[in-house]
């Protein structure tokens, strides 16, 4: 079946960004579009059509784009690209890569995610009684009241969030607008993110035609590079890399430096972290006319909690969704909250910079997958004899 | 006159603005100051002087002693510097990010 889902959503976001809605194709059906992304191997089919909207922010971006053969195929590959190389199997409540756990607390439920083997060492503080492993922590969180506990472990730094279901926010991203300027063409693009969100953002631009940076820390480089090497090269193949030491004050003039030149800035930290080192993002576009600053965070930027893929698309809705419609809660997808919010900042960017730019762009991880989820949940149906969209080809770094 | 602290524990300086939450702790008695003067469970009516070091703290940083022995999270930023037995405790490196998330 055939649909016009995936050009509405394009419209619909390119209306957001003040441009002409312009898209008129039709596509596979939203449930298609979820079995073809590799996604069905990670949950049951997401009554919220998350990939067909991943399709729509890549038809609008090859609207923008001046060259689209160099973007990817279609927007819907990229959120089942990382579970298709690492051959990832769904748990239910369990993340698809191991690492957050759904679990039941006495008045509520919260999505947990340890990504960080430091984050060990703050579960005694966390539930004030000694745990050290999901065994011992499971029962303690089942006493008490997730509420107190997210609100607690946010202040803490952990990657922790409620299972709710917010209200689908009118906008997919906050802007403050600056100066604008007229842009000259291919952009510097600065890109100080790690992971997934922000350099599949900074990759996606750089296939629009920008030129990208990839800055890391030498003390404490992407951890992707541990990760699979294929997947990594997907992300970051083709980037320029800069090593700055942020503890040293030579070193950390120099980023400065990097950063004032840049046309647009890609940054996924807590909005204090950068301040600390003397980074205001606000002071660097009053400086420059025309900037474009992309700030992923978790929940916005006036929020001070950090968050990973699937602990967002936790605090988004996804869990509920999916548990009105099968019973059973479960994730959706793998750290679905980063691929849709790259491809969501890579439009927003693009789009902003062609417009004169000026813009600090706050863009809520919550807040993208929520409105991509849109408000229209129809139980799908399962699909089969499909064949997967093709995995893009690995490109050598 | 110190006391025994528990993981998870608030402190708050009695100085300055600064609130820092116990990670972990060894498990005798120890005197916590923050800009010279003890640091209290619960904030304080009013601020008193700074008597001692006002570096400052940052929010969100972790702070260690020089053999790690203990961890505190600053959870609240102030002017005051904190110690731990007489000794000033440092910021510790950030975390390492995750391979994957």
């Amino acid at each position: 079946m055939q649909t016009h889902h995936a050009a509405n959503y394009a419209n619909q976001i390119l209306a957001d960004l003040g441009e002409t809605a312009r898209i008129d194709v039709v596509s596979d059906a939203p449930e298609i579009v979820f079995y073809r992304s590799g996604l069905a191997e990670l949950s049951q089919p997401c009554p919220a059509p998350i990939a067909a909207a991943a399709n729509g922010v890549m038809l609008a971006l090859n609207s923008l784009s001046p060259d689209p053969k160099l973007l990817p195929e279609n927007g819907a590959v990229l959120l089942g690209e990382r579970a298709r190389l690492l051959g990832l199997q769904g748990q239910g409540r369990i993340s698809a890569n191991g690492s957050c756990r759904l679990i039941d607390a006495s008045d509520g439920r919260l999505a947990l995610n340890m990504a960080r083997d430091d984050d060990w060492d703050l579960m005694s503080a966390w539930l004030e009684t000694e745990a050290s492993d999901w065994d011992s922590i499971i029962p303690v969180i089942e006493k008490r009241s997730a509420i107190e506990l997210v609100r607690r472990g946010q202040e803490m730094g952990l990657a922790v969030s409620l299972d709710e279901f917010p209200e689908r926010p009118a906008h997919f991203f906050k802007a403050q607008s600056f100066e604008a300027a007229k842009n000259n063409q291919p952009p510097l693009v600065v890109d100080l993110s790690s992971l997934w969100a922000g350099p599949l953002c900074g990759s996606l631009l750089g296939m629009m035609g920008a030129r990208v940076v990839k800055v890391e820390s030498q003390t404490r480089p992407d951890g992707a590079r541990r990760g699979n090497i294929d997947f990594y090269n997907l992300l970051n193949a083709g980037k320029e890399g800069a090593v700055f030491d942020f503890q040293n004050d030579v070193s950390l003039s120099e980023l400065k430096t990097l950063i004032e030149s840049a046309d647009i800035v890609i940054e996924a930290s807590r909005p204090r972290a950068l301040r600390q080192l003397g980074i205001i993002a606000e002071d660097m576009l009053t400086a420059k006319p025309g900037k474009v600053w992309l700030s992923f965070t978790a929940y916005g930027r006036h929020v001070d909690a950090i968050g990973f893929g699937d602990d967002i698309g936790i605090a988004a809705g996804l869990t509920r969704v999916i548990e009105n419609a099968y019973g059973p809660p479960s994730f959706v997808g793998d750290a679905i909250a980063d691929p849709l919010s790259g491809l969501h900042g890579a439009l927003a960017v693009w789009s902003l910079w062609q417009q004169g730019g000026g813009v600090l762009i706050d863009l809520s991880m919550r807040d993208v997958v929520r409105y991509a989820m849109g408000n229209d949940f129809t139980f799908a149906k399962m699909v089969k004899g499909k064949t997967l969209y093709p995995m893009r080809a690995i490109p050598k770094c | 006159m110190g006391q025994v602290y528990k993981p998870g524990t608030k402190l708050s300086s009695t100085v300055c603005k600064t609130q820092i939450m116990a990670l972990r702790v060894p498990a005798e008695e120890l005197e916590i100051t923050c800009g010279g003067a003890p640091m209290q469970i619960g904030d304080p009516a009013e601020l008193g002087a700074m008597s001692g070091e006002n570096s400052g703290t940052l929010v969100g940083k972790r702070y260690t002693d020089a053999e790690e022995t203990m961890e505190f999270l600053c959870t609240r930023g102030g002017d005051g510097t904190i110690a731990v037995e007489g000794y000033v405790i440092d910021i510790k490196a950030a975390k390492k990010l995750p391979s994957s998330d």
